[in-house]
Formats: structure tokens, C-alpha cells, sequence
């Protein structure tokens, strides 16, 4: 009968854990109407660390922001052929606003928003040509948090030789990083010699090699680099591993990457970042107050779209002189009259 | 407590029910383990597969790659091989298929679907041949060269479409913002069955390959020396079956079916192709095969399971905020008890059955090996 009490008991376990299961939040209750916002994930999902991961954030934050009124929701996105399924799915449900990540998700959230002109869809790292009024397209100026890191780099190189692991050329944003950073480490210091390397085209390795990543960058390091840039999903993490083991600097990319690779953390001097969840969080505001902008909204410094990360480790290390030429670099980006020297 | 005695039954559908309610049960531990209610998370899976609008056409719109992928994969394991290789060679039939697909121009339907499905099931049975033919020849396990072919593939795919050192590929679609192949001809793409659902052609072929495989695998010579290599292949060699040819024709077969899915599809659903059309289809169809115990029939009750699991995993996020990778759990703990039956027919008090065995004659099997 053992077998049988097994058999009970684990039904019993579903059944109670199923009795006891989670709650669901919800909104305030002095909200008149409710906003519910969905979210379509590539099929990066949630767990990329990248844009799919930061627009949640950015969801979540209007979702938890009292004054919204905003109910969000996610789908991960499995494989291409759902990507118009999950946005009707959310249209089903009579969602107001559906926001989706990247270029793969173009062709669906164009074709859904020209079918649905009541619903507002916006696309993060994405631009058409024409738009429909419901349709927006949110994408980052990369070249100024990668200026404002290549200037910091430009300061802080003993060897005044630098070093960028890249993903695709192909995609413009890793490009827009690279250059900026070029650019703003020979601003703070002409004789600075950067190096660069884009990832080949590698198929299901596309942004996804950390090995061939930190290859670059030891052979980098072997050239003399003393800082490492890593921008491309995991093969630009492989380059900050490089650099870590080599006990040299690194700047991560995106995100604070400080916060997420704890093993790394002594070779961060800073994150160029770029702020998805910002630009999805003003996206939503924009829809519940009224002030929704179609078309391509271009996210900054200016308006809080993109931002050089904190120092962390390094801010001791860091000389008074050197940060307040960063600050002041970063307010002539913002106010126009520095450019960084790339063209979108 | 009574002991079941029919085999076949408790086999074919004990086994596999069972385990597909142990998956349950795992994937509910799992769901606990996020925050989330079970019940209330199976409850959105099961309308987000069966009762929302248009949700029971998403699955079945689903189920259609699965149905075909297990096949090929049931077929290649009655061959005793392990064919890991249909992600691939689902890849290598959409693209020789939408190639066929988008070069023929104002051709009648009748004639355009056709000659873009056999092209991509050549072109998956060429792919899977080569693993083949390594199997027959040199003895290279076909698990091993077939999932390298499957990278092999992917980047075959990526070449011919994203292009390589700065230039775009050759079956790249002309202005377009990301790469693609061009959409296939009017004429070559499925129709809809159900009008307002996504729902097309690629059922009803799906549904006609099922009787199709069975009475190929139970019915024909092939079939019968496929089972028989499948059994034993010195034994099958000594009734005079040419083991190499046996091995390399049903891997064929099993790519061709995978590259029927990977063309079906295409010319159903997105009528072009990019480079990550296939996104884990072809993995998923192991668990599909083993689950129908590699029996054509069987086939579509699992992949309908899957088709359901995977249209329903959206509507369940949606509600629950589970993660729709939670399905992958539920399908992995599937495989497992699948996988060890042992496990299954020890909570179920089964006794051992003996393994099915191919009908080949005393005077066959009496045959020195030569």
C-alpha cells in the first residue's frame, strides 16, 4: 500500500499548495478606469538581462505608480510564430496599450496596430518608415552613455589603449555603443588607441558566445588594453570576464551590469545604460494622460532615456578632476552643444 | 487489488497517461514554487488552449508541425535510430521550400502547394540521409551527427538569409527592415480552413500523413525491414535486409517529414522564412514520439497535448504571470516518467510487459549471420 499512500500523497501536496497558491495583485480602487497594458516578449524572454527583461521593468514601475491606474501583464514569447497570437490574445482581453521588444516583433505590431487603430502599441528598439497614430516607436540614443563610458575610459587608461567586444555590426545600437565610446574616449584623450572587433554572424550564437567574447578581449589585453567595453548580449559579457580574470577594467552595457554579474564586479568602472524601462514607463504615461506621441520618440540624456551608470567600486579610484569632466561632458551632450559624433 | 494483464493497453495508454499526469503534478510544484495558484494557472492554460476565441484553432494551428515532426522522429525510433537531428532538418525544409516556394509564379494552387512541400521534404530528406549515410558507413551515431547538423543547419539558414561579412544573403527579401526570405507565391501558401483563425490546410495534411506513416511502417516491405533493423539488425541482415540501405532510407524519411513541417509551416502561417523559424519544434517532438511510444496513432493525441501546452502557456502568463516556460517544465517531467516506465508501473502496481516484438519468421531468424 506504500505505493498507493505515494500516489495520495502527492496529490494531496498539488492539492494543497493549489489551495493555499499565491495572490494576484490589483489595482487601487480610486482609479475610474483601469489602463491595462500587455507586454510581448521575443523569444529572448523575460530572462535576457536585456530590453525584454528592462521594459518589464519599465511595466512593472507604471503598474506599482499609484497615479497610473495601469494593469500590466507579460507573455514570453516562445518561438516566432506566436508573436501575433500573443498580441491577439492581449487584444482579445480588451488591453489598452501593448508594448513589444525588439525587431523580430516589427512585422506583427505593425500589421496589429493598422487592424486595431483603438488600442496604442508601442515597440521598443524599433522604426518605421510611416506610422499609424497608435503606434510608436521607442528607440535610445546608445552613442551618449557610450561616449560619456569611452570618455571615463579615456581617463582612466594607464596604457591608453582600449578595447571593444562587440555583438552583430548588423544591428545598429551595438554600432551607435561602439562609436560613441571611440569617440568619447579620444575626446578625454587624444592619444587613446582603441580597438574594436564586431561578432561575426554565428547563427543560434549571435550575441550568445561568451567564449569567443573573452577571446577578444585577452587578445585585446595582449595588445596592450587595460579596459574592456563589452557590448553584445553574452559575447560582450565574455569580454568582461576576459577582462576580470585579467585584473583589468571593464564597462558593461545596457543595464548596471555591476548588479547582475557579482563575480565581476571588481573590473566595472562603469554601465553605459540605456533606459528601456524609462522610455516604456513614459510610453504608458503618455497613454493614460492623454499626451500619447506616435511615430519614433527618441529617448536621451535629455529625457532621462539614457544615463552613464554609477561608479560603484571605482568611485574612490575615481579623481575629482575626472568626474567633473564627465559631469560636464554629460551636460554638453544634454543641452546640444557637444555632439558625440555619431550619426544614427 | 486487481493486476492489469493487457499489455498493449497499459503500454500505449496507461504509461503514457500517467506520466502526463505526474508531468502535472510537477509543473504544479512548480508553479507553487513561483507564487502562483495551480489550479487557477491550469485553469487559464486549458482556456487559452480549448475555450477562448479562436484558442482551440491555435492549437490545432500548433499541434500541425508537431504532428508531422512526430512522425518522422516515431518512424526513425521503430529503425531503433535516434534521429535528434529534426530541428534541422525542419530548417533545411522550410528554406528548400520557400525557395521553391517564392521562385514559381501564377502557377494553380494545386500545382504550386505540391511542388513546395516535396521540395522541402527533399530537402529534409537529403539533410537527414547525410546522417544517414555516416550511420551506414562509417558507424557514426546518428545522435551525434545529426544534432551537429543541426548547427550546421542554423547557420546554413543564417548564410542564405541574414548573408555574411557585410553582404546580405541570397534568398534575402528585397526592402525589407529585417532579413527575410520574400513571401512565397498567392498560389503556394495554405488556405484557411476555419475563416477569422490562423487555422490552414496544413491540418488536413498533417491528419492524412498519420494513416499514411502507420500503414507505411506496418503494412509495406519497408516498413517491415525498418522494423526488423529496428529489432535486431544481425538478425536482420541475416534475412538477407540491407541494413546500411534500411538506415539511411528511414532517416530519410523521418528528415522528410521533419522538413514537411518545417516547409507546412511556412507556407501556413508566416509564408516567409527567417532564420529562427523553428525555435525548438523539433526538440519538443522527441518527447512527442516517445510519448506516443513511437506509434503513428499515438502521434496525434501527444502532439495535440503539446499543441494545447504551447497555445495555452501565453493565455496562462497573461492571467497568472507564470511564466510560459513553465510548459517546458511540465513537458520535461513528462519525458522523464515516459522515458522510465519503471517509475510510472511501480505507482501503478504494473508488472513488467515484455518488449514488442517485429514477426519475423523461424526460418528468417534460424539464418546464420553472415
Amino acid at each position: 500500500m506504500g505505493r498507493i499512500r505515494f500516489v495520495s500523497g502527492l496529490v494531496a501536496a498539488a492539492l494543497m499548495v493549489a489551495a493555499c497558491g499565491g495572490t494576484t495583485g490589483g489595482t487601487s480602487s480610486s482609479c475610474s478606469k483601469t489602463f491595462k497594458v500587455g507586454q510581448v516578449t521575443d523569444i529572448g524572454k523575460l530572462s535576457d538581462k536585456s530590453f525584454n527583461f528592462d521594459a518589464n521593468v519599465g511595466l512593472k514601475a507604471a503598474q506599482s505608480d499609484p497615479s497610473l491606474c495601469v494593469k500590466g501583464a507579460v507573455i514570453e514569447s516562445t518561438s516566432e510564430d506566436d508573436y501575433a497570437k500573443n498580441i491577439q490574445t492581449f487584444l482579445d482581453q480588451k488591453y489598452d496599450m501593448i508594448v513589444t521588444v525588439g525587431f523580430k516583433l516589427g512585422d506583427a505590431t505593425l500589421k496589429a496596430a493598422q487592424d486595431n487603430p483603438g488600442v496604442k502599441f508601442a515597440i521598443v528598439d524599433y522604426t518605421y518608415k510611416t506610422y499609424p497614430s497608435n503606434l510608436a516607436g521607442l528607440v535610445f540614443s546608445e552613442d551618449q552613455p557610450g561616449f560619456l563610458a569611452g570618455a571615463l575610459a579615456g581617463l582612466l587608461t594607464k596604457t591608453n589603449v582600449i578595447g571593444e567586444v562587440a555583438g552583430l555590426e548588423s544591428v545598429p545600437p551595438v554600432v551607435h555603443y561602439v562609436q560613441g565610446f571611440e569617440n568619447g574616449a579620444k575626446f578625454t584623450n587624444p592619444k587613446v588607441h582603441p580597438l574594436h572587433i564586431y561578432q561575426p554572424e554565428s547563427g543560434a550564437k549571435d550575441f550568445n558566445d561568451p567564449d569567443w567574447g573573452k577571446q577578444q578581449a585577452l587578445t585585446f589585453i595582449g595588445q596592450g588594453a587595460d579596459i574592456i567595453f563589452g557590448v553584445g548580449g553574452n559575447t560582450g559579457n565574455g569580454g568582461l570576464i576576459g577582462a576580470n580574470e585579467q585584473g583589468k577594467m571593464c564597462v558593461g552595457v545596457d543595464v548596471d551590469q555591476y548588479l547582475f554579474f557579482p563575480e565581476l564586479r571588481r573590473c566595472f568602472i562603469t554601465s553605459a545604460e540605456k533606459l528601456v524601462h524609462n522610455g516604456v514607463k513614459t510610453a504608458i504615461t503618455n497613454l493614460v494622460k492623454g499626451t500619447w506621441v506616435s511615430g519614433t520618440v527618441s529617448y536621451n540624456l535629455k529625457n532621462n532615456g539614457v544615463a552613464l551608470g554609477p561608479y560603484h567600486d571605482f568611485d574612490s579610484k575615481i579623481s575629482a578632476s575626472s568626474k567633473a569632466k564627465i559631469k560636464d561632458i554629460m551636460t554638453k551632450l544634454k543641452d546640444g552643444s557637444l555632439s558625440t559624433g555619431v550619426t544614427a | 487489488m486487481r493486476r492489469f494483464r493487457a499489455g498493449w493497453l497499459v503500454s500505449s495508454l496507461l504509461v503514457p497517461l500517467a506520466s502526463v499526469v505526474a508531468g502535472f503534478l510537477v509543473g504544479a510544484l512548480a508553479i507553487v514554487a513561483a507564487g502562483a495558484d495551480p489550479l487557477q494557472a491550469y485553469g487559464a492554460l486549458f482556456a487559452g488552449a480549448f475555450t477562448n476565441r479562436n484558442a482551440f484553432a491555435e492549437t490545432l494551428v500548433s499541434t500541425v508541425p508537431y504532428v508531422l515532426l512526430g512522425l518522422g522522429l516515431a518512424l526513425g525510433f521503430r529503425a531503433g535510430l535516434f534521429n535528434i537531428g529534426a530541428e534541422g532538418q525542419f530548417y533545411i525544409g522550410a528554406l528548400t521550400g520557400v525557395f521553391v516556394g517564392y521562385s514559381i509564379h501564377g502557377l494553380p494552387l494545386f500545382i504550386e502547394i505540391p511542388a513546395a512541400l516535396l521540395a522541402g521534404m527533399a530537402g529534409g530528406f537529403a539533410w537527414a540521409a547525410i546522417a544517414g549515410f555516416l550511420k551506414a558507413w562509417t558507424g557514426a551515431h546518428e545522435v551525434i551527427t545529426s544534432i551537429m547538423l543541426n548547427y550546421v543547419a542554423f547557420l546554413v539558414a543564417n548564410y542564405l538569409i541574414d548573408g555574411a561579412n557585410g553582404k546580405p544573403g541570397v534568398m534575402v527579401a528585397p526592402n525589407v527592415s529585417t532579413p527575410r526570405t520574400p513571401d512565397v507565391d498567392l498560389g503556394a501558401m495554405l488556405p484557411i480552413i476555419v475563416p477569422g483563425s490562423r487555422l490552414h490546410l496544413g491540418l488536413l495534411l498533417a491528419l492524412i500523413a498519420v494513416p499514411l506513416v502507420w500503414f507505411l511502417i506496418e503494412r509495406t516491405t519497408v516498413g517491415f525491414r525498418l522494423r526488423a533493423v529496428g529489432f535486431n539488425q544481425g538478425t536482420a541482415r541475416a534475412a538477407g535486409i540491407s541494413v546500411a540501405q534500411t538506415i539511411v532510407l528511414t532517416m530519410g524519411i523521418s528528415g522528410a517529414l521533419a522538413g514537411a513541417a518545417g516547409i507546412v509551416q511556412v507556407l501556413g502561417l508566416s509564408h516567409h522564412m527567417t532564420d529562427t523559424v523553428a525555435a525548438g519544434y523539433g526538440f519538443d517532438a522527441i518527447a512527442i514520439a516517445l510519448l506516443a511510444r513511437s506509434n503513428p496513432w499515438g502521434v496525434l493525441p501527444a502532439a495535440l497535448l503539446f499543441g494545447a501546452l504551447h497555445n495555452g502557456a501565453g493565455f496562462m502568463q497573461l492571467e497568472t504571470q507564470v511564466s510560459s516556460d513553465l510548459i517546458s517544465i511540465v513537458q520535461a517531467s513528462l519525458i522523464i516518467f515516459v522515458a522510465a516506465p519503471a517509475i510510472v508501473r511501480w505507482l501503478l502496481r504494473l508488472r513488467e510487459q515484455p518488449v514488442e516484438t517485429v514477426q519475423i519468421t523461424q526460418r528468417e531468424v534460424e539464418t546464420p549471420v553472415g
